[in-house]
């Protein structure tokens, strides 16, 4: 794959995509109005695939919430109006909080159950192709071939495809799994009071 | 206005398929013109090429009729002859666990296989390449014999009745937790837990204690002793887990330990002969069916070439160039 090179690609794929839905609740609480979570985690993948080397990173997961830190705090500081709470929140997040557990770990189970549950909801003309594409392996010629459809049209549904199983892969559904759910109910608890 | 990052989120998807069925000239031009214009269109495409990736694992789901609809029964044909033989034993497995009260069931893979199947209490086992157990689920006890190759248990709870698996004289009893236990040979037993605790001891016949392994740990059992546990990295414990998904994780092995492990899952062979490369460390995730890529990557790493031999994949030393 040109642009990025499948070696990146398959690092993001360990390591990244499956921090996103506890990124993305983590982002949701602390992000200062004015800026996006999808705007966020875009630029933090960017980030990464910038590095000339991941073969450095041995914690992806401290490693990735720092970059977002980082970025937010560049955001707050070129823009002239920011909600003091999120700063101050933003800068409570301790990153060692976030350490590998045997549960994170299992996860790889987990992952695949999700991958297994995003392709069998995607509708049906669009997990034909995928499915025929990335668990039989045929190009997407043949899969239009096959099917009496225009290449044209595979590449929509394809592509359509792995738009609905990013954002099924980015559901903050595991956002409980794993990570500090003490803190945060502590956190929440603060804003409520 | 600034573009909406689900709209960034379309237009990378959509590249990431044009990327892979091959780009016209003028589409190259005009990805690096979208590339050039946000550097959020970098980071989507980075996104949405690891999604794309990542749904290289639903190889497992090979067998997963539920996946295919009506539309694509031509492609369901062509998956037969792997999906029949596991339905088979789907079925077979079922049936004598309908039974349950003494019967036996066999469960085996073939090179390259791993499948997760579900027993009877709701518990799992996950068979690595070339594996093979039986079950036996009695009134007081539910037996499994490991008798070759790898596996990953999920127990379900059940105080009443201890699951246990034997490995040769080697014994893993839980109540509910998941572990791994691997045959290295007929008599090297390697135990690995992911979560909860188990107890592992070895028939002998003089009476021995159990050892409590807690989660995040291993111990090997040999002839000799059964080991001190060891505390795995959480990267360790990653690498153990790891084929699981159909993945093999090369945390810092050689290449000779790599070659061994990528031959467990394939029929086409790597061969790694000059000793000085076969020492080398290597770090990575690879799919375990492709040990091309293993090779190629390795190549590139390590300046070295591939050469194929018939079924073997040669790494070799790049030759010198005389002057």
């Amino acid at each position: 794959m040109p642009v990025i090179s499948t070696e990146r690609a398959r690092w993001l794929a360990a390591h990244v995509l499956p921090l996103e839905p506890q990124l993305r609740g983590w982002l949701k609480r602390v992000t200062p109005s004015g800026l996006e979570v999808d705007d966020l985690i875009q630029e933090a993948y960017a980030k990464l695939v910038a590095l000339a080397t991941v073969s450095n990173i041995t914690q992806p997961k401290a490693y990735v919430y720092q970059i977002v830190k980082r970025l937010i705090s560049d955001h707050i500081r070129r823009a002239n109006v920011v909600s003091i709470e999120a700063v101050a929140e933003a800068a409570q997040f301790s990153v060692l909080e976030e350490g590998m557990t045997p549960e994170r770990i299992l996860s790889g189970r987990q992952e695949l159950e999700r991958l297994y549950q995003a392709i069998a909801r995607l509708p049906g003309p669009c997990r034909s192709v995928f499915v025929m594409r990335k668990i039989d392996g045929k190009p997407q010629k043949a899969i239009a071939a096959e099917l009496r459809i225009s290449e044209n049209v595979v590449e929509k549904r394809m592509s359509r495809a792995l738009r609905l199983i990013l954002e099924e892969l980015q559901a903050s559904e595991g956002e409980l799994e794993h990570g500090s759910s003490a803190d945060r109910s502590e956190r929440k608890d603060r804003r409520d009071a | 206005m600034r573009e909406h990052g689900r709209t960034i989120n379309a237009s990378a998807a959509l590249w990431v398929v044009r990327i892979d069925r091959g780009l016209t000239p003028a589409e190259t031009v005009a990805l690096e013109q979208w590339l050039a214009r946000d550097v959020r269109h970098t980071g989507a495409l980075a996104r949405a090429q690891a999604a794309w990736v990542h749904a290289d694992r639903a190889q497992v789901f090979l067998a997963a009729r539920e996946l295919r609809d009506s539309r694509s029964t031509r492609a369901w044909r062509a998956a037969m002859p792997w999906a029949s033989a596991a339905a088979v034993l789907l079925c077979l497995a079922t049936v004598f666990w309908a039974w349950q009260g003494y019967s036996q069931t066999h469960l085996a893979t073939q090179v390259g296989e791993i499948r997760r199947v579900p027993l009877a209490d709701g518990s799992h086992i996950t068979l690595d390449t070339q594996s093979r157990v039986s079950v036996r689920y009695e009134s007081a006890t539910r037996l499994v014999r490991l008798e070759s190759g790898e596996a990953l248990f999920e127990v379900a709870k059940d105080p009443g009745r201890p699951f246990v698996v034997q490995a040769g004289n080697t014994r893993v009893r839980a109540v509910g937790t998941a572990f791994i236990v691997r045959r290295h040979s007929d008599v090297d037993v390697e135990v690995t837990v992911t979560e909860g605790t188990v107890d592992v001891w070895r028939e002998t016949s003089a009476p021995e204690p159990a050892i409590r392994l807690a989660a995040g740990n291993r111990t090997l059992t040999t002839p000799l002793e059964i080991a001190q546990p060891q505390e795995l990295t959480g990267a360790q414990l990653a690498g153990a887990v790891a084929w699981e998904g159909g993945v093999i994780d090369l945390n810092g092995r050689t290449l000779a330990d790599a070659a061994a492990e990528f031959n467990r899952y394939n029929p086409q062979v790597v061969v790694i002969s000059d000793p000085r490369l076969a020492a080398q460390t290597v770090v990575g995730r690879f799919q375990a069916t492709n040990p091309l890529a293993f090779v190629t990557a390795a190549a590139a790493m390590l300046d070295a070439r591939v050469r194929t031999d018939g079924n073997r994949l040669v790494l070799e030393p790049r030759p010198r160039v005389q002057k």
